[in-house]
């Protein structure tokens, strides 16, 4: 059964935007590529009056790179995310993932905020971004409020956003000497939904490694780090790693994820598949970094 | 009223805000070459031009739609007239049953007006979003090939 009709409303600018959702509050929702948020309407799970399209606001939409940092505006399309060729030069798992979700039709529509805010516990972009330790920007009638991203979701589909809260824009900070991270997804096609995802990103410092970062997708309720994982590496030089490391490193990143059987996979297989793609994710990242 | 742009010609009509663009499109403007199936933008038979971007119907709002340029099928060739990605699908039987064919069509469009220089595997790549239940596949492919490679002797011609 389709949800109720709604109003529909196309603001121009982002204080507009904010201000439509001071006033309506719960009672409206921020569309942007609506990829998530249809079929959830068509299927009558979520039913809001307002629409509020904040697809064509030109504020939420660039790919900038400022200052070591890169700023992606929330409705930016994941179709420019997977062509931006300085983002493939510098963050190139942001361009493995885009390419590597839903349809080239839906990647013209679907946005980075949207993914995120969807807060699927498989969400792609979100578990490249988790490795990247992306920042985002939040705005509302009171002003913006920063956040990172990994403190922002709570559960499935629950997430820190305030009712009255816009995501504006993802920050990615280049740290440093070197940030690469490096995405691997298990499912049938780039279309399905993720059995398990992992991104994994490694910063060194003459060689020696100082931080590493491994996220998780679809073996918990949320996107998640590893971070007992994570912390095994660290101190260690990176351009002496073997196989036996990576393997240790890889099955306590197992060990951390929380999986659930449902129709896609059972326990035992995502357990097993997120160790054979984390080790995979950190010998890629490992390849990219410049020790 | 909202004013859509379909194929180079102009329509008001009145359309409410929970119309996809796939429901106005076929419905309310008579364009039935806009096959709606899966409606969860997953099969790629509603796929429409929006800007020039492949984009499937079925998933967007119509008032979105609203200082957009749509193409669909009906906008590339005629009977009398086929568009040369048409002709190509004929020439090499890129088709059984047809209904994934427009929304196909309108993606090798998307892709063969970059301009860019093709290998097989990335028009493979270029119809992710396209399902054919008949399997037409190879042939699709070999079809699309074709139609950008006259289109490569047509520029050099120029």
């Amino acid at each position: 059964m389709k949800g109720s009709a709604f109003e529909y409303i196309r603001p121009e600018t982002c204080e507009e935007a904010c201000e439509l959702k001071d006033q309506f509050s719960d009672n409206a929702i921020f569309w942007a590529g609506g990829t998530d948020l249809l079929p959830l309407w068509k299927d009558g799970i979520i039913s809001p009056q307002y629409c509020i399209d904040i697809s064509e606001i030109a504020d939420l939409i660039h790919i900038v790179f400022n200052n070591s940092q890169f700023y992606i505006g929330a409705a930016t399309n994941l179709s420019d995310i997977e062509a931006s060729s300085i983002l493939r030069e510098k963050v190139p798992s942001l361009g493995e993932v885009s390419n590597q979700m839903a349809t080239p039709q839906l990647r013209n529509l679907a946005t980075i905020g949207g993914n995120i805010c969807n807060a699927s516990p498989a969400a792609d972009l979100a578990v490249a971004l988790l490795a990247l330790d992306a920042k985002l920007k939040l705005l509302s009638v009171k002003g913006e409020r920063f956040l990172a991203l990994s403190e922002f979701f709570h559960g499935r589909r629950l997430t820190a956003i305030r009712q009255n809260e816009l995501l504006a824009e993802i920050i990615i900070p280049l740290t440093g000497l070197c940030t690469t991270g490096f995405f691997k997804k298990v499912g049938r096609t780039s279309v399905d939904i993720a059995l398990a995802n992992v991104s994994a990103a490694i910063i060194a410092e003459k060689n020696i490694i100082t931080e590493t970062r491994i996220s998780m997708g679809a073996v918990a309720s949320r996107p998640i780090r590893a971070l007992a994982a994570e912390k095994i590496l660290i101190g260690m030089d990176g351009t002496k790693l073997n196989d036996f490391t990576l393997r240790e490193v890889s099955s306590k990143a197992s060990d951390e994820a929380q999986p659930v059987s449902d129709m896609r996979a059972p326990v035992a297989y995502r357990r097993e598949i997120v160790k054979v793609i984390v080790k995979r994710a950190l010998d890629g990242a490992l390849k990219r970094t410049k020790v | 009223m909202t004013q859509f742009h379909v194929n180079g010609r102009f329509y008001d009509i009145e359309v409410s805000p929970d119309e996809t663009l796939a429901d106005v499109l076929r419905d309310k403007l008579g364009f039935r070459g806009v096959h709606v199936s899966c409606e969860r933008g997953e099969c790629g038979a509603c796929t429409i031009l929006m800007d020039g971007k492949p984009i499937p119907s079925c998933m967007v709002l119509a008032l979105k739609a609203e200082g957009k340029e749509i193409t669909t099928i009906e906008g590339l060739g005629s009977p009398g007239n086929l568009h040369p990605i048409q002709k190509a699908f004929l020439e090499e039987h890129a088709f059984q049953c047809g209904f994934c064919t427009p929304g196909i069509i309108l993606s090798a469009k998307a892709l063969i007006d970059r301009k860019e220089p093709l290998t097989a595997l990335q028009v493979s790549h270029a119809l992710d979003g396209h399902i054919c239940r008949c399997g037409s596949y190879p042939q699709i492919v070999k079809a699309i090939m074709r139609a950008a490679d006259s289109q490569k002797k047509e520029l050099r011609h120029e």
